[in-house]
């Protein structure tokens, strides 16, 4: 490796805590946080056993849970933002505690940020580092659905009044422990488990060819790679096999814990545009876009694929193959198997099924264009490359 | 100024303040400049300094027009603020040794503000780096080599000579 | 079923220039007081005069700049740094130096947050898992300057009384460092002979972080990276050791070494390294690099998690093209090929013989040993200790 001029920062912020049953060991961890009266945000409480469970914990924990505030949007909008500030305030909560999937933990930061914050206006909790910290307001969370890769990182998305989605970026994000437990993952929804584990599928390999990748964000990301690989088909064969289950989630959590330091690249950039354009969730448009990008990489990151490709692949695959061909090889690999997964699931394949018009198009570039993962992209993007992976996709 | 390294504070504040005149060269020569500038909104503001008191560069959009000067306007009242760590950091982007979304990659800088805005301005700097730059210290750097759609020279001759460009 | 949690958010900065952000950092955490230690050696070789005009550069001052701590550390530095740190009202710790600063600062560190005067407290309490606290924020910048020992990014700081001859682990979070910062001005050309001791060591640290970390993926994740880079990068580090790029790239792989290694509750081969480390006068580096071969000799067919640290050490070309059976063989044959190579290279000890310890003494040590371990594992006991010895001597 040639180290002129490299620098690079690392830092892992979340504390976590993984394996079957660790949400009763973290009841000491807990109590060290310094909560008492914690603001609980969940998904639907009826259908999610979890909830109830982590409510036990936190009152084995000495803790009283203040206010619940229970409401799924897919991306939380300003108004819920207001209200749930104001309940927090009203029942004198000192922390959050999120219980739930994406949709909540990504509330729960973005309430966090505004509270640590002491922010008034919402226009300052939007963008990066906008948000300084002034209180101290311990967040946990205990994502319910795998793929979690967003629940550890130091960004999130909200809805503004006139429907605009922004990324927040800040520390204030990253949640001060990070509870997964796979017993908990009870509410199993196959595409969304599926869409979650390509998800983060598609985050590790952009991690891995990232401009920013160190040999350590590297180690992650393989790892993380080959935990897919061994549990995907379990858990669509078995949705109650707790192992494999644990083995997606902590694939999530390795994209999570190498997305501040790595980034992402252009597949993320389009697919949070196209989430942002077409309604859809960001984790089924990263399925659609994911191999276009990797073909669109591919001339600059020919040697990270084909390293990769062992960690999909196994040994007698690999070994196979032609040094020359590895990178094809993962691509094509990749692009089957997403494609199959979601066709048995009856997710969207192609941009038209998900519901992008050729008039969204230059929107769509217009969004990605703006996006902050293109930074670290292995290529320099331009919007006529963007214009070209999606007419491919059409 | 203060402290050590006065060469790198000198050159980069001289090498700020040409680069505040290249952006406004650009923006009157090339389309493409002007079409990420209309992306921004109004009143836009986007601040670049080195801590801990080094050169400062504000940038601002108003009436659809682009100014851009060293110096600031006022403390607080930006879009996008930029901070290189010291002055390392802001002395290899000025000097063209790495671009912004490479310090950016790098952690040279801390931003705090608007993300698209940030995004729309880090491809203006790359036009920008395009003129100023020859195609050989590009490619040496790793920098984005785009197409020039104004004369480079004309745009060098009025960054250096233009005069009053605002 | 594999369950774990990690912690650790020591921000690690690495390369060019890395020291020019420590002015940042400090007032990232509000430390505009910062007390300054570090030992003779590093004063002399100019690296606190590096540190200096980094902080010039920023206007940055300190409260007080300390230079004695002993060449081994000691409960008498911690106390001194408290001292100093109270007495000059100070609000950060920057320490520079080697382990024997490192350690100092840490437990120091502990000290303050738990309004610890004076390291007696600390009698009769050598496991600490001292996590209750007073709170008090205290942030502590490492800035290795000599070889790391692999514990400045880790919970973990050790500390020998020779006074009232007890050896005290601390494994808390509140011993944790801020931000290790790793810089080329900070390094010294290395002789061939300590870069391959040191080496040696963390591969020894990583292998060990890899095996017994196989359920916690964020830590067989710095294992794995400390493997493969000492792999491809110790013998041109060794070879072209005036070349600060290999010698760094060296550094950062001993610092994530130690946060498998460290980060693992109990283990027998870090009991044994510490009480050879101490009669011997060697950094626990050099003693793993000497008894790691013989360590993972006795382990091939018992773990069965060995085999895959193949993948590291020879990449996956290798491992796939390696009968599964036979890949912890392998493994082990591949890493004493090395092993064997860099010992002849810079031509280092690779018995405990040399080092001066006597067999006599095997006993003693085993029984020290087995006294202070409090794993569960059946298999770790005194026979296996002193047949280990044997082995290595």
């Amino acid at each position: 490796m040639n180290y002129k001029g490299f620098y690079y920062e690392f830092q892992n912020p979340a504390r976590v805590a993984a394996g079957v049953n660790c949400l009763s060991d973290s009841v000491s961890v807990l109590s060290g946080l310094g909560l008492h009266n914690a603001f609980f945000v969940c998904d639907d409480v009826e259908k999610n056993s979890a909830v109830d469970e982590v409510r036990k914990a936190i009152k084995s924990a000495k803790v009283k849970v203040g206010a619940m505030y229970v409401k799924e949007e897919k991306i939380v909008t300003l108004s819920t933002l207001r209200e749930m500030r104001d309940v927090y305030r009203v029942n004198n909560c000192d922390c959050i505690v999120a219980c739930g999937d994406y949709k909540i933990v990504n509330t729960a930061k973005i309430l966090r940020m505004l509270l640590a914050g002491q922010v008034v206006r919402f226009e300052d909790v939007k963008g990066i580092n906008v948000a300084k910290k002034k209180v101290n307001i311990p967040l946990v969370v205990v994502p319910t659905c795998v793929g979690m890769s967003k629940a550890v990182t130091t960004s999130a998305l909200v809805k503004d009044d006139e429907g605009s989605v922004f990324e927040c970026v800040s520390p204030l994000c990253a949640p001060d422990y990070c509870i997964i437990d796979p017993a908990l993952t009870s509410v199993f929804d196959a595409p969304t488990t599926i869409a979650g584990a390509l998800e983060s599928f598609a985050m590790n390999i952009e991690e891995f060819v990232s401009k920013q990748a160190i040999t350590l964000t590297k180690c992650m990301n393989l790892i993380a790679i080959r935990e897919i690989r061994d549990n995907v088909f379990k858990v669509v064969n078995d949705p109650m096999d707790v192992h494999a289950v644990l083995g997606l989630q902590k694939a999530g959590l390795l994209a999570g814990a190498c997305y501040s330091s790595a980034s992402a690249g252009v597949a993320h950039a389009i697919a949070s545009a196209l989430a942002a354009v077409t309604g859809e969730d960001y984790y089924i448009c990263m399925g659609v876009v994911f191999s276009a990008c990797m073909k669109y990489n591919l001339d600059v990151v020919e040697k990270d694929y084909a390293q990769a490709l062992y960690y999909i692949v196994g040994d007698d695959r690999y070994a196979s193959t032609p040094a020359e061909d590895r990178a094809r090889t993962l691509i094509e690999t990749s692009q089957k198997m997403i494609r199959e997964l979601f066709d048995e699931n009856g997710l969207p394949t192609s941009l038209s099924r998900l519901g992008l018009k050729e008039e969204d198009l230059d929107k769509a570039v217009e969004e990605t264009m703006k996006s902050y993962a293109l930074v670290t992209n292995p290529k320099n993007v331009t919007k006529e490359d963007v214009y070209a992976i999606l007419r491919s996709l059409m | 100024m203060k402290g050590k390294k006065l060469f790198k504070k000198f050159v980069t504040s001289f090498n700020m303040y040409f680069f505040a005149r290249a952006l406004m060269c650009c923006f009157r020569y090339d389309e493409d400049f002007r079409k990420y500038v209309g992306m921004l909104p109004d009143k836009f503001v986007f601040r670049m300094r080195v801590l801990p008191d080094g050169a400062t560069m504000t940038l601002v959009k108003e009436n659809g027009k682009l100014t851009s000067f060293t110096g600031m306007v006022t403390a607080g009242c930006h879009d996008v603020d930029v901070c290189f760590k010291n002055i390392e950091g802001g002395f290899a982007f000025v000097t063209g040794k790495k671009s912004f979304a490479k310090c950016l990659a790098q952690s040279a800088f801390v931003i705090s503000g608007d993300v698209s805005g940030m995004m729309t301005v880090s491809h203006m700097f790359d036009i920008v780096g395009s003129y100023m730059l020859t195609k050989r210290v590009l490619k040496k750097y790793d920098r984005a080599i785009l197409s020039r759609k104004a004369g480079v020279h004309k745009v060098r001759f009025y960054t250096v000579f233009g005069g009053s460009l605002a | 079923m594999s369950t774990f949690s990690f912690s650790n958010d020591v921000k690690i900065l690495f390369g060019d220039h890395a020291l020019d952000n420590l002015p940042y950092e400090l007032k990232e955490h509000d430390c505009s007081r910062p007390l300054f230690v570090c030992d003779e050696r590093s004063y002399r070789l100019g690296f606190a005069k590096e540190v200096k005009r980094a902080l010039d550069n920023d206007m940055i001052g300190y409260a007080f700049f300390y230079r004695k701590i002993s060449e081994k550390a000691s409960p008498k530095d911690c106390d001194a740094i408290v001292d100093l740190y109270q007495t000059y009202d100070c609000d950060g710790i920057i320490a520079l130096g080697g382990e024997n600063v490192v350690q100092s600062a840490k437990i120091a560190k502990l000290m303050l947050i738990q309004g610890v005067g004076d390291f007696v407290y600390f009698k009769h309490k050598s496991e600490m898992d001292a996590d209750k606290g007073l709170y008090r924020e205290v942030p502590l910048f490492i800035l290795p300057s000599d070889i790391p020992s692999g514990i400045e990014a880790s919970d973990r700081a050790m500390i020998f009384d020779e006074k009232n001859n007890v050896f005290y682990n601390f494994n808390s979070v509140l011993t944790r460092a801020s931000a290790v910062f790793l810089d080329v001005r900070l390094t010294d050309i290395m002789p061939a002979k300590a870069m391959a001791t040191a080496g040696l060591g963390a591969l020894a640290m990583g292998v060990k972080g890899f095996v017994e970390n196989s359920g916690n993926p964020i830590a067989l994740a710095y294992a794995t990276s400390a493997i493969h880079t000492i792999m491809g990068e110790l013998l041109p580090a060794m070879r072209h050791n005036s070349n600060s790029d290999y010698r760094i790239s060296i550094y950062s792989s001993i610092i994530n070494a130690g946060i498998a290694y460290y980060g693992i509750k109990e283990s027998l081969l870090r009991d044994i390294v510490n009480e050879l480390s101490l009669r011997t006068e060697l950094s626990a580096l050099n003693v793993l690099s000497i008894i790691f071969p013989y360590y993972y000799k006795t382990k091939v067919n018992k773990d069965r998690v060995f085999k895959s640290v193949l993948m590291p050490i020879a990449g996956e070309e290798q491992y796939a093209l390696t009968n599964a059976k036979s890949r912890e063989v392998v493994a082990l044959d591949k890493l004493k090929e090395f092993w064997q190579k860099v010992v002849l290279l810079a031509d280092i000890p690779s018995t405990l013989h040399e080092t001066g310890i006597e067999q006599s003494d095997f006993v003693k040590i085993a029984d020290a040993v087995i006294t202070r371990y409090r794993g569960t594992d059946p298999h770790n006991n005194f026979t296996t200790i002193v047949h280990l010895l044997e082995e290595a001597f």
